[in-house]
């Protein structure tokens, strides 16, 4: 059974902003909700780096152990989705989420709080799929089509990958060791810290 | 039974709770996620419940990411 995750790589990621519009696009989102965006560390600087961002479909999401009326559930994919007709907007998700995933629209001469929209993964909602009413609440169920998300598929670089945690994984792991810069950002190393960095063991110490 | 072996079964039972809670799969029944009723991506009219089909289409998508091996499907 596929885990689906989102993956940005840095390196490739030009700002083009791409995932955010197909993602608006496709999902009809309305105005001021911005399910993905594109986050830029050192902008204007040489070596400025890129990276969009949404919704990370958490193993152990916080949101869904913050929400009071427990309105999120996850799918065998790994897929975090949320019930609106449960959801009441109070916003302890928002302020769980270490990505800023939740998005609230604002509506109304008070600029009413309204119900918590976030990326689905392109996997709609409790609705029927590709249902009227599942489109209307959470945009297109591409995953229900055999499709990945929109975002990831439109990318122009192939910056964001979306799909299959482990295909996505090897497919980014392989890049990384064919443009032979950045492998020192994978694997062992970083999780453990390098061997070079280690203090060297003094003959006759035990191990 | 004495206090320690009373509290040595104790401890291991509860050890055994606290750790079968770890690592719990997604359960779906009856059409429903933890009680939201939702139905399988393959459970429609496009894949009629054909999970296999509905993999090999996410598989194939999943590699259409690959630049690395689409470049070498079309030199071929």
């Amino acid at each position: 059974m596929a885990r689906m995750k989102f993956l940005c790589d840095a390196e490739r990621c030009i700002e083009c902003n791409g995932c955010v519009t197909a993602c608006k696009n496709e999902h009809e989102v309305p105005w001021g909700v911005n399910r993905r965006r594109v986050v830029t560390l050192n902008d204007g600087v040489p070596g400025e780096k890129s990276i969009s961002v949404a919704c990370m479909h958490c193993s152990d999401a916080p949101c869904m152990a913050v929400c009071p009326v427990d309105c999120f559930y996850k799918t065998s994919e790994g897929v975090v989705l949320h019930d609106k007709d449960l959801c009441i907007g109070c916003g302890y998700c928002f302020y769980a989420c270490p990505f800023g995933a939740p998005q609230f629209p604002q509506d109304g001469a008070f600029g009413l709080r309204g119900k918590m929209d976030k990326c689905t993964f392109c996997a709609g909602g409790p609705e029927p799929d590709n249902s009227a009413a599942e489109f209307k609440k959470y945009g297109r169920n591409r995953l229900a089509e055999g499709k990945l998300p929109a975002c990831a598929e439109m990318c122009s670089t192939k910056a964001l990958l979306g799909g299959d945690a482990d295909v996505i994984a090897d497919i980014y792991r392989d890049r990384v060791l064919k443009r032979g810069k950045g492998s020192e950002i994978w694997g062992w190393g970083t999780a453990y810290g390098k061997p070079e960095e280690r203090p060297a063991a003094k003959s006759g110490d035990k191990s | 039974m004495s206090a320690r072996r009373f509290a040595l079964a104790f401890t291991t039972g509860a050890l055994a709770l606290m750790l079968a809670g770890c690592d719990k799969p997604v359960v779906y029944k009856q059409g429903q996620y933890q009680g939201k009723p939702d139905s399988k991506p393959w459970d429609n009219d496009q894949f009629k419940g054909n999970q296999v089909e509905w993999e090999k289409s996410i598989k194939t998508r999943n590699q259409g990411q690959n630049e690395y091996s689409r470049a070498v499907a079309s030199a071929k």
